[in-house]
């Protein structure tokens, strides 16, 4: 039986989780808030004035890139070392998230944040130098054993979180994952975008294409497998707005992930013993914003399958898996541990 | 019943290694950096002041005398530098006391305070060269167990190349991708080809008559140290340099750019390879940085490194190289060096782009 969860009015519990693209968080009150991970900052004192803030987040700061300094700062899921304007655009982001939940001014806050696996690698000091002034009481996890506690599959399984600049593969066998049992690669959600601006700007040199164009396309129309509709969008083509067939192109790009995901989940999971890698095949778990890509879960069994027989599922609610996965772990957690955290 | 008190079981076995981890983290110290600390305060007038004297900083140490090039991390703290001072390009008021050189845990210190002449220069990395030390009729260093140095080089530089193009997106070139004899002079002719902005040479020590477990990290550069020629000595076999080629790339020792970024570099990775490898075998010693005439070294243009990554003739290192876990590990310690190294670059440019920034800013608000 899991622990009975902690909620008091004197402790705020929250799990944050800070990913490349998007940034959640969910509080023991239930509120529940998610931004996309980009910070800026005015320009210059004419943009600080125009925009009337000092610093911007995620769609609104995305909106105003012309006039201010945009920063994704968990790039490549790390924080690029010693990097100051990267670790103060986590401290700006977690503060907002926190904002965002409005924790009342007397309550002290537990906070258990999950990470990019790599960021957790490189980044542990700068991570939490940058969190702790917001909270009481902070503890650090690797986002994908986030997701597996939230999902209460600690033993058995193999999580795969497919987000935007890695790919955070974490093997969970009944004890908290080390190094040996992640691994991280980046042909993930930016590779994609990167792949099909490229091929769209090839194929169609006359057309105005932006990053934030291609992965609005692919968050709303990626696929793998084939299609059920074709894939069309309006682009500014040569001054005029043209709907353009980017079926083949979607699917070629989304796809170009899956080869690198199997090798490594395969290369992951044989370093097991026999018996528990036939366990894992059966509880292989997607989590995410690529993981929603449609046909992702089928088209990775489909490239596992000459390794055997792979159950390869979406989590419910990626979004904010990871979120409720570290806010479970902060309410789960013992009193005694908190204390000198 | 005895299902959940397993869940139980497995639940506090997380919860205290999830409190432990992060003790541990809290429990480490961050290492000091000099450079970046300079960007907060430089804005306007005092922004210029500060691009001029850094240029005026670079373009004396471009024109200075040679120093002391070995960089032996382990004797630091015991063995005072011969000028007092860490090698570091600087003004003396700028430069490193001795008795206040990093261990090789802080060594990011010492590789960044510099200014960097590639960063003034707006050099990139945008390809790697990895050569796998030997090959094919050169078998390299022999274990006692019949190991051979070639097969280790060439799969940990297939490895590192997997995760350094994988992970980072960064172009990698091997000089050799399978069991091939290549003499140095073809390696060097590949970098060359490549245009290679670094160039990594991966080699496995040996000792024979002495169970030593060791970590080194040559870098190009004029040569200071006796057994430093004897290894080079070594590996200089198979050279197939004419004695004319050798005068004239001999006289690239000269060139400080190369020398100043290839010590930078082999600083990142001798750090990373030494305090990894202490996490995994207490016994191993760190012998620092060096430099010596390795001719793989002095025929590339790029900066360059020839790390020696274990001591085949260390029976128990030798059974560590036969497990493909372990050489997975020297890998990614190679890779966190490299990585480590081309942060330091991006950072430093982007502190560079802030001074500028901040100096423009400070203007229009006049």
């Amino acid at each position: 039986m899991p622990p009975k969860k902690k909620t008091t009015t004197d402790t705020l519990y929250i799990g944050i989780d800070l990913g490349t693209s998007r940034s959640a968080i969910v509080a023991s009150t239930g509120k529940r808030q998610w931004v996309q991970s980009y910070v800026g900052w005015p320009k210059d004192f004419v943009a600080k004035k125009m925009l009337g803030d000092n610093v911007l987040f995620g769609q609104e700061a995305l909106d105003n890139r012309l006039s201010v300094h945009l920063v994704r700062p968990l790039e490549q899921g790390v924080i690029r070392d010693g990097t100051e304007r990267d670790e103060e655009a986590v401290r700006e982001l977690v503060h907002h998230l926190i904002e965002m939940v409005d924790p009342g001014s007397s309550q002290e806050i537990y906070a258990a944040v999950g990470v990019p696996a790599e960021a957790l690698r490189v980044n542990k000091l700068a991570i939490r130098d940058a969190v702790k002034e917001y909270a009481d009481r902070l503890m650090i996890v690797s986002e994908p054993f986030a997701v597996a506690y939230g999902q209460e599959m600690l033993n058995n399984a193999l999580f795969i979180d497919i987000g935007a600049g890695t790919v955070d593969f974490c093997i969970m066998h009944g004890t908290m994952p080390t190094e040996e049992d992640q691994r991280t690669i980046t042909t993930a959600g930016d590779f994609i975008d990167a792949q099909l601006l490229g091929r769209l700007q090839e194929k169609y040199p006359g057309a105005s294409f932006s990053e934030t164009m291609v992965r609005g396309f692919k968050e709303s129309k990626g696929f793998v497998g084939s299609a059920r509709n074709r894939v069309k969008v309006s682009v500014p083509f040569d001054g005029v707005t043209r709907s353009l067939d980017i079926s083949s192109e979607m699917s070629h790009v989304c796809e170009s992930v899956i080869p690198a995901i199997a090798e490594t989940a395969m290369d992951l999971i044989s370093r097991y013993e026999p018996d528990f890698q036939e366990d894992v095949k059966k509880n292989v778990y997607l989590a995410g914003g690529s993981s929603l890509i449609r046909g992702m879960d089928d088209g990775i069994a489909d490239a596992l399958k000459e390794y055997g027989s792979f159950n390869v599922s979406v989590i419910e609610d990626p979004l904010y898996a990871g979120a409720e996965g570290a806010l479970a772990l902060a309410q789960d957690m013992p009193e005694e541990y908190w204390v000198d955290m | 019943m005895g299902n959940d008190r397993s869940r139980h079981s497995h639940r506090q076995e997380i919860f205290r290694s999830v409190y432990e981890e992060n003790k541990r983290i809290e429990d480490r110290s961050r290492p000091r950096r000099a450079v970046p600390a300079a960007r907060t305060n430089v804005t306007g007038i005092g922004g210029v002041i500060f691009l001029i004297l850094v240029f005026v900083l670079a373009t004396n140490y471009v024109f200075q005398d040679a120093r002391s090039s070995e960089f032996d991390i382990e004797n630091f703290s015991s063995v005072p530098a011969k000028s007092g001072y860490a090698d570091v390009g600087l003004s003396n008021e700028l430069l490193i006391p001795s008795d206040e050189l990093p261990v090789a845990d802080d060594f990011s210190a010492i590789a960044t305070a510099p200014v960097p002449l590639a960063e003034l220069f707006h050099l990139g990395v945008r390809r790697i060269v990895v050569d796998a030390g030997h090959g094919g009729r050169d078998p390299g260093a022999l274990g006692s167990e019949g190991l051979m140095e070639k097969d280790i080089t060439l799969d940990v530089a297939r490895r590192l190349k997997r995760r350094l193009t994988e992970f980072h997106g960064i172009r990698v070139d091997l000089t050799r991708e399978e069991d091939q004899t290549l003499s140095l002079k073809q390696r060097a002719e590949f970098s060359n080809a490549s245009d290679a902005d670094l160039f990594i040479s991966l080699h496995v020590n040996q000792f024979p008559e002495e169970p030593v477990y060791a970590l080194e990290t040559y870098y190009f550069g004029p040569q200071k140290n006796a057994s430093a020629l004897q290894l080079a000595e070594l590996e200089n076999k198979n050279s197939d340099y004419t004695v004319a080629e050798f005068n004239r790339m001999i006289r690239q020792i000269g060139d400080r750019v190369k020398t100043e970024e290839s010590r930078r570099l082999a600083a990142h990775v001798q750090a990373s390879m030494f305090r990894n490898s202490r996490e995994l075998n207490s016994q191993v010693r760190n012998w620092g940085i060096k430099t010596a005439p390795f001719l793989v070294l002095v025929g590339v243009t790029a900066p360059g490194i020839l790390c020696e990554i274990g001591v085949i003739s260390n029976s128990e290192e030798e059974r560590h190289l036969r497990t493909p876990e372990y050489r997975e590990q020297l890998a990614m310690f190679l890779e966190e060096g490299i990585l480590a190294y081309l942060n330091e670059l991006s950072n430093l440019a982007a502190t560079q782009n802030g001074v500028t920034e901040n100096a423009t800013e400070e203007k229009d608000n006049d």
